[in-house]
Parts: structure tokens; C-alpha cells; sequence
């Protein structure tokens, strides 16, 4: 079999066009472990667990979610149905110390709202964060992150809303794996920095992958020659969740990981080492789970974690700092934090 | 000669991406009206593409009103006042003159209203919710509503009439749940309004803000019990009670604790249905268990089948492996039709019609054409939906199009018009599916054409390169005696061009990429009047050493061998006609006996081939692309004449509208690298020589980029970013027999003196390989 030029990846064949171009060098970097932590509950308390996290990750920086930007309404002549919601509310004092990055979380559908004035939403989320850095923390902030899972259809508005913002802001945006490998197709943000997300990168269907983090779906998407054009930082994940499946085979997500209680609760059966069968109905977090319905533990793992940030670290993107999702109390926050961190 | 280094930038296809892209709109036919379920006031959970419900845009489209309870309420206070005039009154105070209400009736009622806007205006607060004011998000600026109270209090003294009594109690209590004071609302409640006034929509207004008051003080199940009340009863808060009682099972309670009789657990068992993950199934026999006539029943069963929909009937499926109906999963098809059926059959249902509708939908969805025309026979109401099924039915009977069958289709089109405003447009379902239907029978029954253009304009035909698809839109334009409906597809607005000129134009671009200029040319001759887009210029002859698609002509494209005396026949700018004309004289003039002739005919053949190969400057030109950077040229996918070929895939829609799709490799690199080495040939000329050498370089890379090679090496690069750092990549090269020779031969040329120098690549394999 002729070898193609590099598995025909889009990314390969361009690489290859770049050959008149190329000047022969090496260029060997490591990863600096800058550690932080995201933050992304409505109220910011601030528990011993968490100063411990901090403490020992030496941390001076949070990442704080400030808001989701949805489609609460549909666009009318009134105005264009979008608004912000999950708004932080309090902070304690124990975080006036740290660096905030607000972080604002825009949903994809926002930007395939008709006749969406990009111009004005970014007035309004930069006026929202003006307003919420000063009351919460008595300083305007100039540096925010803004996550948004955009799609081709999506990214000229996307970007175009970026474009404005970063009129006021120094932005960082969040990046998906996919918009790595496919960045031709999904594009790159105009932006300084992004932040690359190493969760949520699986199949939540398939009932034998922890979609939170397995370092075989990472490498399907990171080679060793994976570059991209913006300098990055690296978020990784320290918590657990567990996926319902119905009888229809549709998927909710439930916030914990509760081992325990499902092998010691009579509605559930363990089928294997994480899923289990509901036996009998029950109303469980708030969701009514049916006889039939599947449980899959998706628990962190350390192992998976530090095997994931091997790739990132022996491909050729420019990695800066770790931050962790997220300051938690069901997060791993103690000494399986520690090993991760003393494995950077 | 700084032009060597020069960029070569190539975009590239996307056919290796999948499965991640998120989907605009719509992406399943929904065929049956979900409208059709008897109880309006359900409509509000009947489901929309990115929720369970019907949006705000179908309360507008649809004038259904979601306060319809207290203006009926009303309308038994103001006995003669016409609905409209409530309305106004109500919701819309600046648009309605009290003027002429002088009755004391009206007077007290103005009185209330007045009151009630008040009260609406101070508690507007707990409404602000949709705001950029962060002031308001945290609700600082709670108001003040003791002076509230005291009015309140005070007109419910001196108010005689049940109905506004029970309205300001309405007010009170909402006061007092607003402003927190959740144990006196209860209070009042208990002593004053229940079991004494009657339970009407007032009533349940004002239940709603005790449950709300029971879930702030912590009795999360009392409150789920009262919220599933209103919801059952209400006919204006059925959604906001549905979503209340959702916050309380989050509190894991779910109101059973508290279930008296039979219609507590009907009201649970809707709510709980109507969570989208529900078991549909199992929730919808146990409330027919429970009264197979609730009208519930068949919202639930509504909701079902139109997830079942989703499945079955998949838009946009072209070549993909889908059909329709796609029949991958029928589980809740298959439960839905005997739940259907049960209906029928059980005595104490009613709405028959609605069960037989639905089993005539089911059993069409299952390809039981007969049992579905049969049962719809024994519909006698839903006329609308009768004739859209009816119409969906005939259609689906089709095994192939007779005349007749094309005349009926052209009738029903007619009678569908599209909504060219937004093609996602439920609205055009039934007319999309019918076209994906007849398109699906034309492509499997080898009628191309019809199936083309069923849903493709004719020019779309251009980068198909499909001659089997050509000589079928030929054939069709000359058969005789056209259906309706083939002459629709002939002359539809939106073929630009004289038909027939424009696939003899086709016809001729074809020939020209299969190297045969000669065919080409005969086509071209048949053409009658078709003016072209864009002509072609002299340097399609020319080459070049720097790779640059952004690049103006000008820069690039340096060699100017085509200028010479014996070439004069070519113009600065020809049609594709001239150019036909043009390579057969060339390919005459290869075979001349004057050496330098034959040679440089050679060469220019050569230039050409490789600039309109897919990597080539003019890439593309000829079917009327531009040669912009922004053409994808390179792909390992199936190309839409391949999937033709196979008859492969459901349809043959938007089949060029997809550049992955499209045709751009015709191995013409290869014809421009034989050129070239015959130009070697014929020739003495070392510098000459040396040029034609690196230029089949050029083509050899386009060769591996197409087809591969089992000749290959790593190279290591670096390059600047955006930032200005320096980045490295490895990339896999093919090893270069050309190089290979220009390095071994021609060293002593200034044609490699220069390249060596420019060309940092070739100076790379050079001093490597």
C-alpha cells in the first residue's frame, strides 16, 4: 500500500505546502505548572477544602464564572430574547486576594439568533462583567475567558462578537478538542490566548468509555506534531459525574459519583464495575429513573489524567498553564490533587 | 527572483470531518400535526426541535392565548363585554377607554384592575429575571409593599362580589409570598379562601402562590402535591406549575406522599411524563390504566410519536445511508400502534378518530400502506391532516413515476407552495418529503436527470463531471412528449441558462479534462448562444516557480514561451471553445518536424495540463471557478460521480453544493509531467532542460499529494507563529525522482544555481537525499 502523505489529515497536507518555506530547527518546551482553578458555582464560598487545594498548587489565580449568556426568550422587536442567567451572586472575602479571570459562558444557539446585533452583546456582557468585577470585588478586570462550543455555522458570528470584545478586554476563549484537529473547519478564534478543555471529550453513550477524560480519545485527536496558531492553557478535570441512559437511549447527567450509595440501594443492580440497572422506580437527584434505565459512574482518574497531559505535553502545542474544573467539595481536591500535581 | 520563496497555500477538502457539527433547525419531517391532540391547553407541552415544548414563536404565529382562564373568568363577571374588550382591559390598559363602562360593576371591576396593575408594577421585581442590570439580578431594590397590603385589605372590605373578592385574596396572598411572608399567606388562606370560595381559575392563581410559599418554607412534597392541583386545573398556569413542581423534585420530593384519590395520581403520573426523560411507554398505559379517556392521554402519546419522528423521517439524506421512512428502531413504533389500537377498541374512549388517525400514521410509518389507507377511510373529522396523509400515502404507493403519477406530483407541488424564506420551515415538510420521495424513485429507477434536478439547479451540474448524469439531462431535454411535471423541471426558474447549450458546454469542459479536445470541440460547436463567465487567459501556457494562489498573475506566472511568433494563433483572452481549438493545434504541432516546434508545443501542453490540475494556478478555471486560495481541490473522498455510478445513497440532493462532493483530480499532473519530459526530449537546451526538470518536481508532489507514495521521508521544519515564536512540524514528503536528476544533470546551469539558492526546500532534499 502507497503511504498517504500523512493519514490525508487536512492539518498534514498543509503542513506539506509549507515546504519551501521550512527552516530546519529543533524546538524542545515544556510546560510551565502554573496551576489554577476554575470556579463556577452562583455563590463563592470558600471551605477549608478549597484553601487546601489552593495552598498546595500555590495557586494566585481563579478562573470565576460570572455568568451563561443563553437564549432565554425568542428574539422579538423588543429585544433579541438573549439575556444572562446563573449570575454569581456572593463572594467571600477569602478570594479579593486572587487574580480573577471572569469567565462567561455563552451558548452556541446565542449565536444563531436572528438578527443578533454582535455589537451590542458584547456591550452588554462587557458592561454585566464591569458591573459584577466592581460590586464583587471593587476593580475593573481586564482579562476574561469566554467559553463558547462553536460550530462552522456559528463562528463568524462567533468570532466577529470576539473581535468587539476584545476591544476592551484581553480575551481568552475556550477550545475543544475537535476545533484543534478540524481547526481548518472550525477556524481560530481572533484572540490572543485560548484555553484547551481535557474534559467532556468522550462518548457519554458508550457504556464502556468515561467520557470525562480517557488519554485514548485525547490521542485520537493531539499527534505529536499538533500545533496551533495561539498559545494555550490547559484545563483539566477533578470531578466525577454519572450518565442516566433511558429506555430510549437518551443521556441526562447527574453532577456526582456515588458509588456507595448505588451499591448499597436496593433500586439499583451493578451490572459491572460502573454501570448499574435501575431495578425499581425512584426519584434520584431529581430525575425519576425507571426500571430498565442504566447508570454509569464516570469517576476521575488520576491516571488518565496525567496519561492525557503527557499528549498535550509531547505535541507541538504551546501549553502555559493548568487550570483545574473546579473548586468543588465533591471535586478530588486532597492527595490524588497532590499526585497529580507533583506528576506535572 | 525573490518569487522562490514563495508560498504554496492550498485549502483542502472537509471530507474527513464528521459527526460533531451541530445541526441548524429542523432535521426531521414532521408529517403529523401535533395540533391535532383535543385539549388546547396542553399545547403549551407539545414539543419544538430545542425544547419540550411549543415556543413563544408558536404562541404568536397561533393566537393561542395563555391567559385564556381569567379572561373566561372574567367574562362571567362583565357578562357584556366581549372577550376582545377583557383582553384589552387587562393586558393591554393603554389601548382600552372605560369611558362607556359606567355600570357599578364596571366600576368596581376598573377599581380591581387598577389595583391589580399597581400591585403587578410593585412585585415587577420578581419578573426581572431577563436583565443585563446586575442591580437587578440581585434584586437589591425590594419594595416596599406594606401601603399595598392596607389597600388591598381595604377594597376587599368593602367588595360585596364573590369573584372580585377572591381576586383581591388573589392579590394579598401573591403580597404576601413576594414579600416573603410565607406563613400568613398559608394562614389566610386556610381560614379565609379554601373550601369558600369556588375552585375556578382565581382560585388556582392563588393556589399557585401557596405551594409557592409551602416551597420556600421547606415542605417541598405539600408543595409538589398543590403545584400538580394547578397544574391539572389551571388553565393559564399549567407550564409555570409544571415548572414549579420540577424545582421540588429536586428537593427529591415528587408530592405521592400526599395523593388522596384517583386524579392526585393522573396529575403526578402527566407531570412526570412530561419530563423529557421519561419512559413514555410505561407512563402512557399507566394513565390509560387509570381513565383511558383523559384527554392527557393523548398529549403523551402526541409527544411520543413525534420523537418517533424524529427518528423516521431524517431530512437532508442525499448520499447518505438513511431512508424514508428509516426503520433502524421500532420499539416505541411498535408500542405507540397497539397503544393506538387499544384505544380504538376500548369503549369508554371517545375521540376515536384521533386513535385512528394516529394508527393510520403508524402503520403508514411501519410501509403498511394498506392498513393505512384503510383506517384513515374511517376518519371522518381532522380534514386537513385526511388530505396531507392521503397525498403522502399516493406518493409512497409509487414503485416508479408513470405520466400520470408526474401530472398528479405537479398538481400537489402546486398546491404546496415552498417558503423560500426559511427552508427549514416546518411549514414546507410535507412538500420536502414528497420531493426526497420522487427524487429517491427517479435516481433507483436510473432516471439521473429527473432525480437531479428534482432538487438541483442545472448548473449545479458543473463539478460533477458525471457524463452518465449528462447524457441523461440531454436525453430528457429531448423527449417528447414531457409530462407536466418534466417540463417543470426543464424550465424551472432557476436554471440560468439555455438549457440544452449549457450541457453541450458541460459536455465539451468534460472532454477537455479527459484530454480529448477534439470531442470537446464538437460539443462546443453545437452551442447556440451561451455567453461565458469568465475567459481564459494566455498564462494557462505559462509556468511557474513560486507557488502562490493569492498571488496576482503577474507575479507568478514568469515564462512567456507562449508569447512566441509561432503561437501567435492564441489570443490574450479565449473562450473554451478557442482554447479546444488551441490544444489540438498544440498537440499538431508535437508531432512537427521543425525540433524546437514540436518542443515548445510540449512545453506549453505541458504548462497547461499542470496548471489546471487540482494543484495547479488555474485549478478549476475551467468549469468557471475562480482560482482564489479559497478553492478546496484536494480530496481522498467518493466523488458524487462515483456515488452516481453506484447508484449509491438515498437521493442525489445538494449533491454539488458540497465541495467534498465535487471532482478536481483527473491525474492531469501526470499527462503535464509526460509533456514535459517530452519537451526533454526534443531538446539541447540544458537551461531549458534544467526549469522543465524542477517542474516535474511539481508535478510529482501533486501525485503524492492525490494517490501517496511508498517513497517517502520525514522532514523536520520550524516556523514563526503568530507570535512570532518558533514553532517545528514533521511532515511526510515523497523522495523526488526529478530532484533526484536536477541535482546529478544540471548543476552547472544558472537554472540551478538560482534554484538551489531560492528554493530552501531543494537545498534541503539536496544536500539530504
Amino acid at each position: 500500500m502507497p503511504k498517504r502523505p500523512m493519514n490525508y489529515t487536512i492539518n498534514n497536507i498543509i503542513l506539506g505546502f509549507f515546504l519551501i518555506l521550512f527552516l530546519l530547527s529543533c524546538d524542545s518546551r515544556s510546560i510551565e505548572k502554573t496551576i489554577s482553578f476554575y470556579h463556577w458555582k452562583s455563590k463563592a464560598v470558600f471551605p477549608e477544602s478549597y484553601n487546601n487545594a489552593i495552598q498546595k498548587s500555590s495557586t494566585n489565580k481563579i478562573y470565576m464564572h460570572f455568568f451563561d449568556v443563553v437564549s432565554a426568550k425568542e428574539s422579538s422587536w423588543e429585544n433579541d430574547g438573549v439575556f444572562p442567567t446563573y449570575v454569581l451572586k456572593s463572594v467571600s472575602s477569602e478570594y479579593q486576594k486572587f487574580d480573577i479571570v471572569p469567565v462567561v459562558y455563552i451558548t452556541n444557539k446565542v449565536f444563531k439568533t436572528n438578527n443578533l446585533d454582535i455589537e451590542n452583546l458584547s456591550e452588554r456582557i462587557g458592561m454585566l462583567i464591569n458591573q459584577i468585577s466592581m460590586k464583587q470585588f471593587g476593580r475593573e478586570i481586564n482579562h476574561i475567558q469566554i467559553d463558547c462550543d462553536w460550530t462552522s455555522s456559528t463562528k463568524f458570528a462567533y468570532f466577529e462578537f470576539l473581535k468587539h470584545l476584545d476591544k476592551s478586554f484581553e480575551i481568552d476563549v475556550t477550545i475543544r478538542l475537535h476545533q484543534i484537529k478540524y481547526q481548518e473547519k472550525t477556524g481560530v478564534p481572533p484572540v490572543s490566548s485560548g484555553t484547551l478543555m481535557l474534559y467532556n471529550v468522550g462518548d457519554l453513550k458508550n457504556q464502556n468509555q468515561n467520557s470525562t477524560l480517557e488519554s485514548e480519545i485525547v490521542e485520537n485527536y493531539i499527534y505529536d506534531y499538533t500545533e496551533y496558531p495561539r498559545p494555550l492553557n490547559l484545563a483539566l478535570p477533578l470531578f466525577s459525574q454519572t450518565v442516566v441512559t433511558n429506555n430510549r437511549n437518551e443521556i441526562k447527567l447527574i453532577n456526582a459519583a456515588e458509588r456507595e450509595m448505588l451499591e448499597n440501594d436496593s433500586h439499583f443492580s451493578k451490572i459491572d464495575n460502573i454501570n448499574f440497572k435501575v431495578v425499581k422506580d425512584t426519584l434520584y437527584r431529581g430525575f425519576f429513573l425507571y426500571e430498565g434505565y442504566n447508570l454509569k459512574l464516570e469517576e476521575i482518574s488520576v491516571d488518565e489524567i496525567l496519561a492525557s497531559y503527557r499528549i498535550i505535553e509531547e505535541s507541538n502545542l504551546n501549553v502555559n498553564e493548568i487550570i483545574f474544573y473546579h473548586l468543588d467539595e465533591d471535586a478530588i481536591l486532597g492527595d490524588e490533587l497532590t499526585r497529580i500535581i507533583d506528576n506535572l | 527572483m525573490k518569487k522562490l520563496t514563495g508560498v504554496l497555500l492550498v485549502l483542502f477538502t472537509t471530507n474527513l470531518y464528521a459527526g460533531w457539527d451541530g445541526y441548524d433547525g429542523w432535521s426531521f419531517y414532521s408529517l403529523f400535526k401535533q395540533t391535532n391532540i383535543s385539549a388546547e391547553e396542553y399545547y403549551p407541552f407539545l414539543r419544538e426541535d430545542y425544547s419540550s415544548y411549543y415556543g413563544e414563536s408558536y404562541y404568536s404565529k397561533h393566537k393561542f392565548p395563555n391567559h385564556q382562564g381569567n379572561i373566561l373568568a372574567w367574562s362571567a363577571l362583565l357578562q357584556n363585554w366581549s372577550l376582545d374588550d377583557i383582553e384589552r382591559a387587562i393586558y393591554y390598559p393603554n389601548d382600552f377607554s372605560w369611558q362607556n363602562k359606567t355600570q357599578a360593576i364596571e366600576r368596581r371591576a376598573k377599581k380591581y384592575i387598577t389595583f391589580a396593575i399597581k400591585c403587578s408594577n410593585t412585585l415587577a421585581f420578581r419578573n426581572e429575571l431577563n436583565s443585563w442590570n446586575y442591580d437587578e439580578i440581585l434584586r437589591k431594590e425590594r419594595p416596599n409593599t406594606d401601603k399595598l397590603l392596607i389597600d388591598g385589605y381595604n377594597f376587599l372590605n368593602s367588595e360585596n362580589n364573590q369573584q372580585l373578592q377572591a381576586r383581591y385574596y388573589y392579590q394579598i396572598i401573591r403580597i404576601l409570598h413576594y414579600a416573603e411572608m410565607h406563613k400568613e399567606a398559608i394562614e389566610l388562606f386556610d381560614e379565609k379562601i379554601y373550601n369558600k370560595f369556588p375552585k375556578d381559575e382565581i382560585y388556582y392563581y392563588t393556589l399557585d402562590h401557596i405551594a409557592g410559599c409551602y416551597f420556600s418554607l421547606g415542605d417541598y412534597d405539600k408543595s409538589a402535591c398543590l403545584f400538580a392541583e394547578v397544574f391539572s386545573n389551571s388553565l393559564d398556569r399549567k407550564k409555570s406549575a409544571f415548572e414549579s413542581y420540577n424545582l421540588c423534585t429536586n428537593k427529591n420530593a415528587d408530592g405521592y406522599a400526599q395523593v388522596k384519590g384517583i386524579e392526585d395520581e393522573k396529575n403526578l403520573l402527566v407531570l412526570k411524563s412530561l419530563r423529557n426523560f421519561a419512559d413514555e411507554d410505561i407512563n402512557i398505559r399507566k394513565l390509560i390504566e387509570l381513565d383511558a379517556n383523559d384527554n392527557k392521554v393523548e398529549l403523551l402519546f402526541m409527544r411520543a410519536l413525534n420523537n418517533v419522528e424524529r427518528k423516521v423521517w431524517p431530512k437532508n439524506i442525499g448520499f447518505g445511508d438513511e431512508t424514508l421512512p428509516f426503520l433502524e428502531d421500532e420499539f416505541m413504533r411498535r408500542k405507540l400502534f397497539s397503544i393506538a389500537e387499544k384505544q380504538i377498541q376500548n369503549e369508554r374512549v371517545t375521540n376515536k378518530d384521533f386513535w385512528r388517525l394516529s394508527k393510520s400514521y403508524l402503520s403508514f410509518i411501519s410501509n403498511n400502506l394498506k392498513s393505512a389507507t384503510d383506517e384513515l377511510e374511517k376518519v371522518s373529522t381532522f380534514p386537513e391532516q385526511k388530505a396531507s396523509l392521503s397525498m403522502l400515502y399516493e406518493v409512497f404507493s409509487w414503485n416508479e413515476l408513470s405520466e400520470s403519477n408526474e401530472n398528479y406530483l405537479y398538481s400537489i407541488l402546486k398546491s404546496l407552495p415552498a417558503n423560500e424564506n426559511w427552508i427549514g420551515d416546518p411549514d414546507n415538510d410535507l412538500r420536502n418529503i414528497i420531493l426526497d420521495r420522487v427524487a429517491h424513485l427517479y435516481y433507483k429507477n436510473n432516471h439521473l436527470a429527473k432525480a437531479f434536478l428534482t432538487h438541483n439547479p442545472l448548473d449545479h451540474v458543473k463539478n460533477i463531471h458525471s457524463l452518465e448524469l449528462l447524457n441523461d439531462l440531454e436525453k430528457l431535454y429531448f423527449k417528447l412528449n414531457k409530462s407536466n411535471y418534466e417540463n417543470h423541471l426543464i424550465y424551472q426558474k432557476k436554471a440560468n441558462h439555455n438549457y440544452i447549450d449549457y450541457i453541450n458546454q458541460q459536455k465539451g469542459i468534460y472532454y477537455l479534462y479527459e484530454q480529448e479536445p477534439a470531442v470537446a470541440l464538437m460539443y462546443f460547436d453545437k452551442m447556440t448562444n451561451l455567453q461565458e463567465r469568465k475567459l481564459i487567459p494566455n498564462t494557462i501556457f505559462s509556468n511557474s516557480i513560486m507557488e502562490c494562489f493569492t498571488c496576482s498573475v503577474d507575479d507568478v506566472m514568469d515564462d512567456e514561451v507562449y508569447k512566441a511568433e509561432v503561437f501567435s494563433f492564441i489570443k490574450k483572452d479565449f473562450t473554451r471553445k478557442e482554447l479546444a481549438v488551441y490544444l489540438i493545434k498544440l498537440i499538431e504541432l508535437t508531432s512537427n518536424k521543425i525540433q524546437w516546434k514540436a518542443k515548445l508545443a510540449n512545453y506549453l501542453l505541458a504548462n497547461y495540463y499542470y496548471n489546471i490540475s487540482n494543484t495547479g494556478y488555474y485549478r478549476g478555471l475551467l468549469t468557471e471557478n475562480t482560482n482564489l486560495a479559497s478553492g478546496i481541490f484536494i480530496s481522498n473522498a467518493k466523488t458524487s460521480k462515483e456515488y452516481i455510478s453506484e447508484k449509491s445513497g438515498y437521493n442525489l440532493k445538494d449533491i454539488s453544493g458540497n465541495n467534498k462532493l465535487q471532482k478536481h483530480y483527473f491525474k492531469l499532473s501526470n499527462v503535464a509531467l509526460k509533456y514535459y519530459q517530452h519537451v526533454i526530449d526534443h531538446s539541447t537546451d540544458k537551461e531549458l532542460n534544467a526549469r522543465c526538470t524542477y517542474l516535474m518536481a511539481k508535478c510529482e508532489l501533486n501525485e503524492f499529494y492525490n494517490s501517496g507514495s511508498e517513497d517517502t521521508f520525514d522532514l523536520v521544519y520550524t516556523y514563526k507563529g503568530w507570535n512570532d515564536k518558533e514553532y517545528s512540524a514533521e511532515v511526510q514528503l515523497p523522495k523526488s525522482r526529478s530532484y533526484n536528476l536536477l541535482k546529478e544533470k544540471y548543476t552547472d546551469t544558472e537554472f540551478y544555481k538560482m534554484i538551489i539558492e531560492e528554493c530552501s526546500y531543494f537545498r534541503y532534499y539536496s544536500n539530504n537525499y
